[in-house]
């Protein structure tokens, strides 16, 4: 990785016909090579503006924009465009071309030979988890979430190194949307593309941001760095309301599951006797304790199990009905926790248990 | 003999079918002209609106011509054409250079004339609003992935307008049809001979079998284009055409 | 490719334009054999002319065969054009037709008997005769005693030269004629006689010469001017539907199916004989004569040498 950024916006000012504001002002921004850069703000901030001025869909009033150090304006704008991924909420899919033809897009613009775009074809089907029969479709066939990943597929045909997304998934179902963000952070994890990004949704942008420019309106930058630093310290009062008073549970979602302490717990080994487990019970203030076999945690009891007079060892376990694992965010986490009667939840790697998650702990995180 | 008993023998009539007055003949005519008409209208019309529609530009004036083409009748346009063209047929003297562009006056060219004025409006409208009217986010696309202007109304914008021009194609064809029977009037051939001489020879056996072979060659025209259609229209957009076909008219 | 498609389309349709343009653009006299003056011309007249004895078929029996027939109007503003626009050589245009003089076109004599006598003759439902009597018929005949040929020629002048009104050429010929042309306080008290004509200016000219003259008799009057052809007007005549119509007698006599051959006096009567026995009357003749002739442009006329019907059949030498 080089020091020069990848993408540098160096004042960069648009001033759209017959209005008197600025839509973007005189913003300064770099995008290191292979980083994933959200641009957030409400509407009216410019994000959209000034991402469609790095592929000239829009033409900076003043200011100049570089990509890989070359000015965007040293080449017609259409070939500049070929060398960088668009993305955009619509989709935009020619709906009289299949799924192989709009993949071809910009490899057949670009004069590639036949059979290099044929490969190219079948490598990005594979690279966007489609099904192999959907290359001879036609976009209407397709679901939104398919789509969505046929268009990403057809902005990385060429294999540019820079991606633009506006809202790419702005159009689909909440848990399509959670699924799509999923893959594009597995993806990215292959790929390492330089990736801009607009969205509306903070929880999107601290989702697959490296780092987050919140934009206020006019196009000012408030605040540039990477997630979790934004939600630890807003630069202002603007950068702090705009991520709402829930921002402490918002940053739970950047910690994962392996970085919080966990607790024993009242596991108990099957041959223990009702007493052992009682006290275990007792110690940490709950009314169920876990069993351990050979090793494994496999199950739980109630204490009102052992009522009748049972060892532990006469009970037949019962299954953990939430368990978290270690990649979980604490986001996730406090959903189990909160729904789970007694206010923990087990985090198991695999078959290994690791131990307790506590709403205590979750809360020790939020304030922190 | 009951009338339906003598229109079938008309048609029944050998003399009827053949030579320059009859059925094949004037059957002939009445295609030529109209294929000649649809093409010049297609060749005029469709390219400026296309290019308009892809920069959104003079709609107001779009609307402005083509609602005073419609206004205007095709019987007026005839009659407006017809000193034109006979001026034309004797022939003009451009900067010393005399010639006749067109042989006659009469029959072929007036009638072209006012048929061009039926059929470039219908095709102008639909070919700018079909174009203009393309979904902007598949056209953003288009241009964000550096398809060059030319490129997004050749290979984007058009095939999608297409459902749209292939009907208001349709219509006009068969607007065209039905109205070159007027071309009868200035002494042009085609299946109105049989409807204008008929009515002047209080032949209504003659009229009834014009005006059945005008109604037909329509309905041939109708399905020529309905057979055309898969061909015509992109797969993929197939389909939109039934929706198309409402606002071509 | 669809490309490839779109561009075979294309030339397709650009191929069929051409042939289209080449084929539309014949022009008369092909295949025209040498032999007459006629097959060297291309002739205009009415759509009816060709199933007509006074027009195609009278000119064919005459050995008279042209180079190609335009189908125009009858003798209107469509065959004058065409004729002066050189699309035809030969028009059949009505002898009272003012652009004759105007361009100084020539009407070939009709030295073979084409056209009959063609005076105008009024003709009116008997039983609207009977109901007004003879002041009617007196006002009728003196109005028509008074419509010569030039006088007629003026007013189609007046008409499609000038560009007047029929009613306003009408009235002024009928006060220039010492006629009444504003209906008197006191009406006849009649039913409305319906006045009708055929669709060519003329005709309708003289329908409004009579109804105005009706009205400023204090006869009411209705009007059901322009109707159409005369297979339209007898018929309407008939059934009462209109009362009166201004004829041409030899081509009424011809429509009949009654001898069109001989003088004025014989061919009224010919046709009273014919239309008397359908409930309608014919009343006096005018001396106006309106016919069909044949009009050629004085360069034809010239370069051919022909001032009659029959050169036309002559050989083209």
């Amino acid at each position: 990785m080089s020091d020069s950024p990848m993408i540098r916006l160096d004042a960069v000012t648009k001033v759209f016909p017959g209005t008197d504001h600025p839509a973007v002002d005189r913003l300064t921004l770099e995008v290191a090579e292979g980083e994933v850069v959200v641009l957030v703000g409400p509407s009216g901030c410019g994000k959209t503006t000034t991402l469609k001025m790095i592929n000239r869909l829009i033409e900076p009033t003043s200011g100049t924009i570089t990509v890989a150090g070359a000015d965007v304006t040293a080449v017609p704008a259409p070939e500049l465009r070929r060398s960088i991924g668009y993305v955009i909420q619509q989709i935009g899919l020619f709906p009289h071309r299949t799924i192989a033809d709009n993949i071809a897009t910009v490899p057949r613009l670009l004069g590639w030979e036949r059979p290099r775009i044929e490969a190219r074809i079948d490598e990005l089907i594979d690279l966007a988890d489609l099904d192999p029969a959907m290359r001879d479709r036609y976009p209407s066939e397709l679901s939104g979430g398919q789509r969505q990943r046929v268009g990403v597929a057809r902005a990385l045909a060429a294999d540019p190194p820079v991606l633009l997304m506006d809202e790419p998934f702005g159009a689909v179902d909440p848990i399509v949307r959670a699924r799509l963000q999923d893959e594009l952070l597995d993806l990215q994890a292959r790929l390492r593309k330089t990736i801009v990004l607009v969205t509306h949704d903070v929880d999107e942008a601290i989702k697959l941001g490296d780092r987050v420019a919140i934009l206020n309106v006019g196009g000012v930058l408030e605040q540039y760095a990477p997630p979790a630093e934004i939600l630890r310290s807003p630069a202002d009062a603007f950068v702090e309301g705009f991520l709402g008073s829930d921002r402490g549970i918002k940053r739970l979602s950047l910690i994962a599951v392996r970085d919080a302490t966990l607790v024993e717990g009242p596991i108990v080994d099957a041959a223990a006797t009702a007493a052992e487990a009682g006290a275990a019970m007792a110690q940490h203030g709950l009314d169920w304790f876990g069993i351990r076999r050979g090793g494994l945690v496999v199950g739980w009891a109630a204490g009102s199990d052992l009522d009748g007079g049972a060892a532990p060892a006469d009970l037949e376990p019962r299954p953990f009905a939430t368990a978290l694992g270690p990649d979980d965010s604490l986001r996730d986490a406090l959903d189990a926790v909160i729904t789970s009667h007694s206010r923990v939840a087990p985090v198991f790697d695999g078959a290994r248990y690791l131990g307790m998650l506590t709403i205590e702990e979750i809360s020790r995180e939020i304030v922190q | 003999m009951s009338f339906l008993g003598d229109v079938a023998s008309w048609f029944g009539t050998a003399a009827n079918w053949w030579g320059e007055s009859g059925i094949l003949n004037r059957v002939f005519e009445h295609v030529q002209l109209s294929a000649f008409t649809m093409a010049v209208a297609l060749a005029v019309a469709l390219p400026p609106a296309l290019a308009l529609g892809h920069r959104n530009r003079g709609g107001g004036l779009v609307v402005t011509v083509v609602n005073l083409g419609r206004a205007i009748p095709s019987f007026g346009i005839l009659a407006l054409a017809l000193p034109f063209t006979i001026e034309l047929a004797r022939g003009i003297d451009l900067f010393g250079w005399e010639f006749s562009p067109i042989s006659s006056g009469l029959g072929f060219w007036p009638t072209f004339v006012a048929l061009l004025a039926l059929a470039v409006p219908p095709i102008f409208a639909n070919g700018f609003t079909a174009v203009r009217d393309v979904d902007p986010g598949t056209v953003e696309a288009a241009r964000g992935m550096g398809l060059t202007e030319r490129q997004i109304l050749r290979s984007i914008e058009v095939p999608m307008a297409m459902p749209v021009v292939y009907a208001a194609m349709r219509v006009a064809s068969v607007q065209v049809v039905a109205t070159a029977t007027l071309g009868a009037l200035v002494a042009w051939g085609g299946l109105g001979r049989f409807i204008i001489d008929g009515f002047a020879q209080q032949d209504d056996v003659q009229v009834f079998a014009g005006a059945v072979l005008v109604a037909l060659l329509a309905v041939a025209t109708e399905a020529l284009f309905a057979f055309g259609e898969r061909w015509a229209i992109p797969r993929g957009i197939a389909g939109a055409g039934d929706r198309a076909a409402a606002t071509a008219g | 490719m669809r490309n490839i498609r779109w561009r075979a389309f294309g030339a397709a349709l650009l191929a069929f334009a051409l042939l289209a343009a080449a084929c539309g653009d014949d022009g008369p006299g092909e295949g025209a054999n040498d032999a007459t003056v006629a097959s060297n011309l291309v002739f205009g007249g009415p759509p009816e002319c060709p199933t007509r004895p006074s027009c195609m078929i009278g000119l064919n029996e005459a050995g008279i065969e042209f180079a190609d027939f335009k189908a125009l109007d009858s003798g209107g503003p469509l065959t004058s054009t065409a004729l002066e626009g050189g699309e035809i050589d030969v028009a059949l245009l009505f002898s009272t037709n003012p652009l004759i003089a105007v361009n100084g076109w020539v009407l070939l004599d009709d030295d073979i008997g084409l056209n009959p006598v063609e005076n105008i003759t009024p003709v009116v439902r008997t039983d609207v005769v009977d109901a007004l009597g003879a002041d009617f018929v007196a006002l009728i005949d003196g109005v028509s005693a008074q419509i010569d040929t030039a006088g007629l020629t003026e007013l189609n002048r007046q008409q499609s030269v000038d560009g007047d009104d029929p009613a306003a050429i009408a009235a002024r010929w009928l006060t220039e004629h010492g006629y009444e042309t504003m209906a008197p306080a006191e009406g006849m008290g009649n039913d409305p006689i319906v006045v009708s004509s055929f669709n060519f200016g003329e005709s309708e000219i003289l329908a409004e010469v009579y109804a105005q003259a009706m009205e400023g008799a204090g006869y009411a009057v209705e009007r059901k001017l322009n109707l159409g052809s005369r297979e339209i007007v007898k018929p309407a005549l008939e059934s009462g539907e209109i009362d009166f119509v201004p004829e041409y007698a030899g081509t009424l006599a011809n429509f009949l199916g009654v001898s069109p051959e001989g003088d004025t006096a014989t061919v009224h009567e010919a046709i009273s004989i014919a239309y008397g026995g359908l409930g309608i009357s014919v009343l006096a003749s005018a001396p106006a004569e309106d016919k069909n002739a044949l009009v050629v442009t004085a360069e034809v006329a010239a370069s051919y040498g022909i001032d009659s019907i029959s050169d036309l059949a002559a050989s083209a030498g």
